[in-house]
């Protein structure tokens, strides 16, 4: 006759199964975690090379605007760059490109006198946060 | 009556598990990676983009402005060489795993540019 399961062997699986469920769990999500860091620094290099292109082009075409950082006057159109929450947009008329934006998940632009540094920000979690800061060295003061 | 695994099906059982884990976490690792090596190949095309720019329109090269472009580019270092009205520029670095990496631009510099 088929007998029931004892309590120790109930006990016993219970204690197996919460000590494997958390391990199975953070190892997925530390696997998740990692993947979405590799799509991130895909997207991030991808997004350097627009912004570097984009600046590059109005730095060398236009006249910067004194007091405005990261903006140029380029014949009758003024080009400005700006953060709206995390995303960075080239502010633009039609005749001179038009408005876009360039990339997301950024922190900060800082201009000075040898370039811009913009840092890139991956959020996760609360606790786990991923920040990339590249230069693009130009000319960007008056 | 109903005998329990034995020994060497418990171990082949969590051999399965681990093998499968390690693959996972492997592939996930190698597309951060992969990730990696691409951010850094761009910073390193920045790095030549500066150089190339300074050789084109003759002006000196701001240690200052390198220190930034190489931040994140470890044992970073630009070599050129040329001939012929123009220059190769390649920048050497370390990346993450793996083999010292490269990358080179060719520019063409006017006559009389160094």
């Amino acid at each position: 006759m088929r007998r029931a399961f004892t309590a120790v062997e109930l006990a016993i699986c219970l204690s197996i199964l919460a000590i494997i469920v958390p391990l199975v769990y953070a190892g997925a999500r530390a696997v998740g975690d990692t993947h979405q860091l590799g799509l991130w620094h895909l997207q991030t290099a991808d997004e350097i090379r627009t912004i570097r292109e984009e600046l590059r082009a109005d730095a060398r075409r236009g006249l910067p605007l004194p007091d405005q950082p990261l903006s140029w006057r380029l014949g009758d159109c003024t080009v400005s760059y700006q953060l709206d929450g995390d995303v960075l947009l080239r502010h633009a008329p039609a005749a001179c490109g038009g408005s876009r934006a360039l990339a997301v998940g950024v922190e900060a632009i800082e201009p000075s006198d040898l370039g811009v540094a913009i840092t890139f920000v991956r959020i996760l979690r609360p606790t786990l946060e991923q920040r990339s800061t590249v230069f693009i060295p130009m000319e960007v003061t008056p | 009556m109903r005998r329990g695994y034995t020994l060497v099906e418990l171990m082949i059982t969590v051999a399965i598990i681990g093998i499968s884990t390690a693959i996972i976490f492997g592939a996930a690792r190698t597309a951060r990676l992969h990730g990696l090596a691409r951010l850094q190949g761009e910073r390193a095309l920045l790095l030549l983009e500066y150089h190339a720019d300074c050789a084109v329109d003759a002006r000196p090269v701001e240690p200052a402005v390198v220190e930034q472009l190489t931040a994140s580019l470890p044992d970073a270092r630009v070599s050129a060489e040329g001939g012929g009205g123009t220059t190769t520029l390649t920048v050497h670095w370390r990346p993450p795993v793996g083999l010292p990496q490269q990358r080179s631009l060719t520019v063409f510099v006017p006559a009389g540019v160094r």
